[in-house]
Formats: structure tokens, C-alpha cells, sequence
């Protein structure tokens, strides 16, 4: 069954049943993907639950260019990677889940950076509704206790 | 009104604190008001460490500066219009007055300075305000002709931060050779982590005082000094790790004449040796082949050039007669005045810091949001019993509210969040609870039980305002 599969591919398949073909050392940034080439438990079909077809293209894409470019100008790099992370929060939330469930460890630290960036800047009262997803009664009452609880402010 | 519920998802918070960790001290410390758990994260000592390692590198450094009127300022000088703030320190009010006299040392984001009012030694964190008072070494010499240097750094072995102080009589300095008459040099050591000195093996280094602080790189305290044997002038480091000396020579042009002029500086990451309008810098640690001299040409009519920081490419910026900031480029010999909006008008440089988490407080002990929580878990235990004996007398036949500790209080905020316009209600009582940690078991379900009564619900929540807590 192997035979129709080039050396040094594995096919991924999504949660939905699609399957990728990506060459090993692409597929083995995701350090979870990797212990289990190690460990030969893996069949040339490694099933990657939680991450459907959408995600899944998206990091594998992420993966073979910072695989491509590692010869290449840190410089192009880093912009690809500004580009590639400037997406929708749905999206982005998807990625981050994706990329802490596989452990690819630069997609994390790409991802982390850009949320990092967009919410720098914002509210209190910002980051409980979008961040947190917070009600309203919660967010009275823990107003009311942090306007006691805090007197100090370092703004 | 009802806020809608966000359709981004809550992450885990093992994600959280990776975004976190990726955040400038400024955001957080107002982030520590979006939530509890949010809180307790950032104010977590290993988050801060983490926050260190990861912002690394990655942040500009701050220039710190001494009005004449000894009040701290912050320079971020990496911005387009930077800008320079006042540093206060609520803290130390409280003991003393927020004067400095002189910055000692600087390391990971805290800085080690000397108080103008108490001339004790504090260790202050300009980003977050913090501030924790140093007593004084029990083996520092206190007499007049002894002389006392300190410097503090970070020993990551033990992970703790240590400050370093050698004393020594010091007779006057022996005009010919430049070398301190005494030649017993007492070293102690102060860790963060016990709260105490010790005295440790004696310094063979005839040390002397150009500048009473050692600068901080790669695990080791610099000073300039001489051996003891053979007069050479050298760069002693202290390492840490192991509480050792080690030395390596300065620069060609050091001589035991010049000695006491000079002091090394950490300048961009290197060691460097500022020499009136030269600056030496060590472009490879260690190796003594590496030390490279960039020169400054000064202006007739300027009396005084301090270098303050290494900047990119050669340059340089300098502190113009304690008044002006100047950038200098080595390589085509321009400088231009750097604009800083609310500078003193007269200043002293202490040299830079990095922002940091890091508390002077929470190296290792218990914090001081953490002394609150006890504080006001020790006033709610007294509470819970006064109620208890109360209610035993009485023997009432309440129904008691029974909650299982373990399960989620969210039930608890749905069936009473109908009175939550009452300021004293069961559910504010019971965010409360929340907030002071430790509260479970048994003692969780007495103080359910006794919030079932408004009037010591009115009594708790009264308490807890006057407090104030913090």
C-alpha cells in the first residue's frame, strides 16, 4: 500500500477525513507527529484528530515554508509570518488550539506573538468580553470587588 | 442590558499564559484586573520568570536617571519622541522617603539603589513600583576610613538574586601605587531568597573605589582592582555560581595611576571601560584580545561626557554636562541632541534596567496580594466561629446550605444571582471566597452557612471594604 507513496511522505488526515500528502521533514515540526514517527506507530496514514481540513492546510503550509526558507533572510521569514497570522479570531483561535495540539513550537510562538500584539493595547473591560467571553453579571461583580481589592493603578 | 456572549472560545490557560508571557509589563499589570485567575498568573513569581526569559532580548532597555532634586526618572529612549517619567515608589514611603542617592546595580529588571533619607540600600522594580527595603550587611565595617562596594546580580544555579558587598579599611589610598594601604577585604552576601548575609571567603584583591558599585554580566559582579601580589591592575569578577573571584586584564592603557578613575560599565551588553573620551569595550567576554576603543571627539566648550548606553551601529549616547542626551555616532563623529519630553533639568545617569515582572518581594516568599488574602482568610475564620458558637447556643433549625466544596459555585451564582443588586448578596460574598484562596472543605461550607444570613454577609462585605485589603 505503500508502494504508490514517494520515500519520505506521510499523508495526514484531518478530522473530517481529508488526507494531505507532506514530505517528513515538514510533518515533523509538529513535535506531537514526530514522537510518533519515532516511535513507529505510526502507519504512512497518521490521523490528526481536532484539526479539520481548513487548519490543517494552513499550518502545513506554514510548516513547508519555514522548512523551504530556513537558508533564506530571516527578514522574508518574519514577514510571511506577520502575513500569515493576520487572520479572522475564529481562524486564529483554530490555529492556536491546532498548533499547541501538534506542538509546533513556531507556529505557537508566531501565533502567540500576534494576539500578543492585537490586545497590547486594550481594555480591561475589552479583553473580558472578547477575550474571556465574560457575562455581564460576572463582569459587575468583579468590578465591584476590584475596585476594592485594587488601589493601585500603573497607568 | 445583556452582554452577548463572545463567539471567540475561552482558551485553556496554558495558552493564555503564553499570550501573556508575550506582553509588555505595562499591559499586564493593567491585565491583572480582567480577572482572578488572570491575576494570580501574572502576579506568579514563575510567570515572571518566564516573562523575562521570553521578552528577553526583546524589549528595549530604559535608561534610569537621578534629578537634582534625587527623584528617579524613566527614559524610554528607543521610541521616536521619547519621554521621561516619574518613578515613585508607594512602598517605601512608608519607612523612609522616596530620594535616591545613587543607583547601585542593575539586573533582570530590578535595580539596587541607595536612599538619600535612611542611606539605606533598596531594591526597587521601576516597572511595577515595587520596592523592598535591604538591611544592612552585619559585616560591613562601619568606621570611617572603611569603604564599602556592592553590586547585585542573578545566579541562575540557584536561582536567586544576590547582592555582593566588599568592605575594606581603607587608610587613604597610597599615592605611588594606588593601592589601598589594608589589604583585608570582608566579602558578604545578601540572598533574596533567605532574607539574610553571610560572610563568605575573603577577597585576596587590593579593591579600590572609583565607583562603589560592580556592574552585573554573565552570572558575575565586576570591579576594577589590583592583585595583591604583583600590583597588576585587573577586572575581578565575582561569579555568583560558585562565589569565587575570577579576573581578566582591562584594557592596555590601565595602569595603577589612572586606577581609581575608572570603573567598568555594562554599555549594549558588553563590558566596557569608559576612560574620559574613550570608551573600551569588550566585544568577546572574557578574551582580553577583544577590547575595542571607540573614541568620542568632544566639543571644546563641553566640560563633561558620561557615557550612558550603547546603542546600534557604533552609537553611542551620551549624558552632555548632567543636562543633555546626546546621540553620538562613532563612525562619522556626528551627534545630535536627543529630545526628551519632561527631563530634568539637571540629572545624574544610573545606567539602564530591562522591564521585568520580577518582584523584590515575591522571589520566593509569599506576595503581598497573597499577605492579603491570608490577612482576610484569618478575619473571615474568625468570623465563621464567633457565627458557629452563636448558632450552636441557639440551635436553630435552618436548613442548612449544603454545597459539595468541589462542585463549580456557578450553580451557586445562578440560583442567587436575582439579588444581585443587594451589595452585600450571597453571590458578591461568594466571589469573594474565590478570591481568597484556600478557602475549601469543611470551612467553605461554614462560611456558606453563615453567609445564609444577610446581616453577616452585610458584616463580611463591610470588613473587607475597610481593609481595603491592599
Amino acid at each position: 500500500m505503500s508502494s504508490s507513496l514517494e520515500k519520505n511522505m506521510l499523508i495526514l488526515r484531518s478530522s473530517d477525513g481529508e488526507e494531505f500528502i507532506v514530505p517528513e521533514v515538514v510533518a515533523v515540526m509538529s513535535k506531537a507527529i514526530k514522537n510518533m514517527v519515532e516511535d513507529e506507530c505510526a502507519s504512512n496514514t497518521i490521523p490528526v484528530p481536532n484539526v479539520d481540513a481548513n487548519i490543517l492546510a494552513m499550518v502545513i503550509e506554514f510548516c513547508k515554508k519555514h522548512d523551504e526558507s530556513e537558508a533564506e533572510a530571516a527578514s522574508d521569514l518574519k514577514t510571511f509570518d506577520s502575513e500569515f497570522v493576520n487572520r479572522g479570531q475564529e481562524a486564529l483561535y483554530d490555529l492556536i488550539t491546532a498548533a499547541n495540539f501538534r506542538d509546533v513550537k513556531e507556529l505557537l510562538d508566531a501565533l502567540c506573538q500576534n494576539v500578543a500584539e492585537m490586545i497590547k493595547g486594550k481594555s480591561v473591560h475589552h479583553i473580558r468580553i472578547q477575550f474571556l467571553g465574560y457575562q455581564l453579571f460576572e463582569i459587575l461583580t468583579s468590578n465591584f470587588i476590584w475596585n476594592i481589592w485594587c488601589d493601585r493603578d500603573f497607568d | 442590558m445583556k452582554a452577548t456572549r463572545s463567539d471567540f472560545p475561552i482558551l485553556p490557560q496554558e495558552l493564555i499564559a503564553e499570550i501573556l508571557c508575550r506582553l509588555p509589563v505595562k499591559s499586564l499589570s493593567r491585565f491583572k484586573s480582567v480577572s482572578h485567575s488572570w491575576c494570580s498568573l501574572i502576579s506568579n513569581p514563575h510567570f515572571a520568570q518566564t516573562h523575562f526569559t521570553q521578552t528577553t532580548n526583546k524589549m528595549p532597555d530604559r535608561l534610569i536617571l537621578i534629578s537634582d532634586s534625587h527623584i528617579l526618572f524613566s527614559v524610554d529612549y528607543s521610541v521616536d519622541s521619547p519621554v521621561a517619567t516619574e518613578i515613585h515608589f508607594p512602598s517605601v514611603e512608608d519607612e523612609s522617603y522616596d530620594v535616591w542617592a545613587e543607583i547601585l546595580g542593575s539586573c533582570n529588571g530590578l535595580v539596587l539603589a541607595l536612599n538619600e533619607s535612611d542611606v539605606a540600600m533598596y531594591l526597587l522594580n521601576p516597572s511595577t513600583r515595587e520596592s523592598k527595603k535591604i538591611p544592612e550587611s552585619p559585616f560591613a565595617l562601619n568606621s570611617v576610613n572603611a569603604c564599602n562596594l556592592c553590586g547585585l546580580g542573578y545566579d541562575s544555579m540557584s536561582d536567586d538574586f544576590k547582592i555582593v558587598m566588599l568592605s575594606y579599611y581603607g587608610g587613604g589610598v597610597d599615592e605611588e601605587s594606588g593601592a589601598t594601604t589594608e589589604t583585608n577585604t570582608i566579602v558578604s552576601v545578601y540572598s533574596l531568597k533567605s532574607y539574610s548575609w553571610r560572610k563568605i571567603q575573603g577577597s585576596s584583591y587590593l579593591h579600590c573605589a572609583g565607583d562603589p558599585s560592580g556592574v552585573y554580566l554573565n552570572g558575575c559582579i565586576h570591579w576594577l582592582a589590583q592583585r595583591s601580589s604583583d600590583y597588576i591592575s585587573v577586572i575581578v569578577a565575582f561569579d555568583l555560581g560558585n562565589e569565587v573571584f575570577r579576573e581578566f586584564l582591562p584594557p592596555p592603557f590601565v595602569n595603577n595611576a589612572v586606577l581609581p578613575w575608572f570603573y567598568p560599565a555594562v554599555l549594549g551588553g558588553y563590558l566596557c571601560l569608559p576612560a574620559f573620551t574613550d570608551v573600551w569595550v569588550m566585544k568577546e567576554y572574557g578574551k582580553k584580545e577583544s577590547w575595542t576603543k571607540f573614541s568620542i571627539c568632544k566639543r571644546e566648550d563641553v566640560s563633561r561626557i558620561d557615557v550612558v548606553c550603547l546603542l546600534e551601529d557604533g552609537e553611542f549616547l551620551l549624558s552632555r554636562d548632567e543636562e543633555q542626551l546626546v546621540v553620538y555616532n562613532s563612525k562619522d563623529e556626528t551627534s545630535r541632541d536627543m529630545v526628551v519630553c519632561g527631563i530634568p533639568g539637571s540629572f545624574t545617569s544610573g545606567g539602564t534596567y530591562v522591564e521585568s515582572l520580577i518582584s523584590p518581594e515575591r522571589i520566593h516568599g509569599i506576595g503581598r496580594q497573597c499577605e492579603a488574602c491570608e490577612r482576610m482568610k484569618r478575619i473571615l475564620q474568625v468570623m465563621v466561629e464567633t457565627y458557629e458558637a452563636g448558632t450552636c447556643q441557639s440551635s436553630t433549625n435552618k436548613e442548612s446550605y449544603r454545597v459539595e466544596p468541589s462542585s463549580s459555585s456557578s450553580n451557586i451564582e445562578a440560583s442567587t444571582s436575582s439579588s444581585s443588586g443587594d451589595r452585600a448578596s450571597l453571590s458578591i460574598c461568594l466571589h469573594f471566597l474565590k478570591f481568597i484562596q484556600m478557602v475549601e472543605g469543611p470551612f467553605y461550607e461554614k462560611a456558606l452557612r453563615m453567609f445564609q444570613d444577610p446581616l453577616w454577609r452585610k458584616l463580611f462585605i463591610n470588613m473587607a471594604c475597610e481593609k481595603k485589603m491592599f
